[in-house]
């Protein structure tokens, strides 16, 4: 019954998809974008291409909210370039301690060991982030969506072990939000385990809020921070 | 040290009247009943015996006009370490964060106050409009300073003598902590002196601190004047509890959130168990250590073995998220935290995890609950429609009692209350950073601890 709940989903979204035409060529192009975004602000210590690559992103962001399905996906296409840019020139070093940094001075970003090896870096930019709604821990027809993209690549990988990463926007009290993250985690764990993901092959992690990708406090900072990451080990 | 004083009691109940929210609907009500009254104390006071007493229950507070003039250098060599300014500024620092002072301004101390020495002339401090005077001295000697602090009722023009021998001259090292900590037990027993009960500054406060990347359990003294690390390990670590010495805390140091204990500069792995092990507090009898772990599911709160970790007790088993076990000061029950009924709200149970029930009924959102040392109220953080963060209390035997302590200055979250029950250190965002801030348990005056920003969580203890 899950399954062909699933299959209705898909179906679903390749529907809207092939309705909008170009205003779904530009969502995906747009989505894409803000993915290399976020690897690029947790890599190392931020490139001058970052501001650069955030910028174009929100003109991509407004160009596609008035309906300008055609320069939105180009500008998209530039972001994303920019923000791997930047994301391949810190090489992963942190910030000199003198240097001032692009973002917040009260960074959470995670201790270096518990992101990804380098070597591991293909398989990262593979796997997509889950995201969800404020306190919720409901997979949405998107976060769906983005599993079976990652289910894909976990089925082509049967040696890998995958880390599912909870994570919360800032608001909110410590306690509670590793209780929720932990909660959006096991979700997908669920999920995965359904789609005949071995047990051993997940565990999960509820990081709270303490591991913030965006310190925007605005309705995009939150929302780029209530996700689940796939941490391939 | 900020001066954040709440808003005038009027203020307050008209502010409160125009929220909208069923909750600040609902404390507007306390508040016109309580804080008008709080403001008629204000203004009268009562002259007379010790001169100002300071009632301490809620809604009736007056704080009393302290003079602190600069320090007399009664030796012969000169201040060559700023000793003068040290003292009167941690003198300063006390008596305002205590929240039962004001001070007097500076432009109104009698001029050249230091010529009448250690003998004031009572008619100047008197038309000065000071109620206390405190008068501090010192001399240089060798590698030690010799430091008199004192204290006079202007009212009644005599000299106090403070319990304990504080006021009488002592001999110290140039040591700053020395010097703050003989300042601190002098500004205690002025306290005691007004109130009746003992200042808190023999209290220690643990919170967490941001850094780049990092986060980390640290020491703050209640004065504000001292923050010291007591995690160094570069992670995250969070969530800090302290009692009898010892520090709770949580940690990412591992592959997750797990339980550690410091005690006497050592850091000791009490719970790692698969999924969250968090927010550990000690019962008050040191016996057992109430946990929120995820092992067996969702995340229930258990009692440990506050040295080895092992499961003494599971307390909730449900489907929802249980967390944030705060004991009731017999040890008798816990607040806690669940969502077991659609929203997160304060829930309360026995010891032994029997007779569990809802407490908080308004708001979606009610959590992190901080058990008053008197038994009779639990505060906790409530977030209204509009994604504001602020600071309740509500009486565990009677939720129709709920009190509004913070309102229109910011986040406020996370309360925890002084050992003695009369004060409550919280977060709040109210100058645009996360710094803790201690308010007396009415909420009538709420001054800034710390300095910096970065601030989180803060637990009292001793």
């Amino acid at each position: 019954m899950r399954a062909s709940l699933r299959w209705a989903t898909l179906a679903l979204l390749a529907l809207s998809l092939a309705a909008c035409g170009g205003a779904g060529r530009a969502k995906g192009s747009l989505t894409s974008a803000v993915e290399a975004l976020e690897l690029a602000r947790k890599t190392g210590c931020p490139h001058e291409s970052l501001p650069l690559a955030e910028r174009t992103y929100e003109e991509a962001k407004r160009l596609l909210e008035e309906g300008k399905y055609e320069e939105s996906e180009a500008k998209s296409r530039v972001a994303r370039q920019l923000a791997q840019e930047a994301a391949r020139a810190s090489g992963g070093q942190p910030c000199p301690a003198e240097a001032v940094t692009v973002v917040s001075p009260a960074t959470d970003a995670f201790p270096p060991e518990a992101t990804a090896p380098t070597s591991e870096a293909a398989a990262v930019e593979e796997m997509r982030v889950v995201y969800f709604k404020y306190d919720s821990a409901q997979l949405t027809e998107e976060s769906i969506a983005t599993i079976e993209r990652n289910l894909r690549w976990l089925r082509a990988h049967p040696d890998k072990q995958v880390e599912l990463g909870g994570h919360c926007d800032v608001r909110g009290t410590a306690e509670y939000n590793i209780a929720l993250s932990e909660r959006r985690a096991d979700a997908v764990r669920g999920y995965l385990l359904k789609s005949g993901v071995p047990e051993q092959a997940m565990s999960v992690v509820g990081y709270g809020s303490e591991a913030q990708v965006s310190f925007r406090e605005d309705e995009e900072g939150h929302r780029l921070n209530r996700r689940v990451e796939f941490k391939v080990r | 040290m900020q001066d954040t004083h709440t808003a005038s009691a009027l203020l307050k109940a008209l502010k409160a009247l125009t929220a909208l929210t069923a909750l600040t609907a609902l404390t507007a009500l306390t508040a016109l009943t309580a804080y008008p009254l709080a403001g008629a104390w204000a203004q009268e006071g009562d002259v007379g015996g010790k001169g100002i007493e300071v009632p301490v229950s809620p809604g009736q507070v007056s704080r009393v006009l302290i003079a602190l003039p600069p320090a007399i250098n009664q030796g012969g060599a000169p201040d060559t370490i700023g000793l003068s300014e040290r003292l009167i500024t941690s003198v300063e620092r006390g008596l305002k964060i205590s929240g039962y002072f004001d001070l007097l301004d500076k432009e109104l101390l009698p001029q050249d106050s230091t010529a009448e020495g250690m003998t004031p002339s009572f008619p100047s401090w008197f038309n000065a409009g000071a109620q206390g005077l405190i008068k501090g001295a010192f001399a240089l000697e060798g590698d030690s300073v010799k430091v008199t602090l004192k204290l006079f009722n202007v009212d009644l023009k005599t000299p106090v003598t403070l319990e304990g021998g504080v006021d009488e001259p002592v001999t110290l090292s140039r040591d700053p902590s020395v010097l703050q900590a003989h300042v601190l037990r002098f500004v205690d027993q002025v306290i005691k002196h007004y109130t009746g009960t003992l200042g808190f500054f023999s209290t220690s406060i643990v919170a967490v601190r941001r850094g780049q990347g990092t986060k980390s359990v640290v020491r703050v003294t209640p004065d504000g004047a001292t923050v010291s690390n007591i995690t160094t390990s570069g992670k995250i670590n969070i969530l800090p509890s302290l009692s009898k010495g010892r520090v709770y805390f949580t940690s990412y140091r591992g592959n997750g959130p797990h339980l550690f204990l410091y005690e006497r500069g050592t850091v000791k792995s009490i719970s790692a168990r698969p999924g969250i092990n968090t927010g550990a507090v000690l019962s008050p009898n040191g016996n057992l250590l109430a946990v929120t772990l995820s092992h067996e599911g969702s995340s229930d709160i258990y009692l440990l073995d506050p040295s080895s970790g092992d499961i003494r007790r599971r307390l909730t088993a449900n489907r929802g998220i249980d967390i944030s076990p705060a004991w009731s000061p017999d040890g008798s029950q816990l607040a806690f935290v669940s969502d077991r009924e659609g929203t997160p709200q304060i829930w309360v149970m026995n010891a032994d995890g029997s007779g569990q029930r809802r407490v908080t009924f308004l708001g979606r959102y009610n959590q992190s609950p901080a058990w008053s040392p008197k038994g009779d109220q639990i505060a906790f953080t409530s977030r209204d429609e509009q994604f504001v963060f602020d600071i309740f209390t509500i009486d565990p035997k009677d939720p129709n009692k709920i009190t509004r302590l913070t309102q229109n200055q910011g986040n406020n979250e996370e309360p925890s209350w002084s050992p003695d029950g009369r004060h409550i250190v919280f977060s709040s965002t109210r100058s645009g950073r996360a710094e803790l801030y201690i308010m007396t348990s009415d909420g009538f005056t709420q001054r800034q601890l710390t300095q910096g920003g970065g601030f989180e969580t803060p637990y009292w203890g001793e």
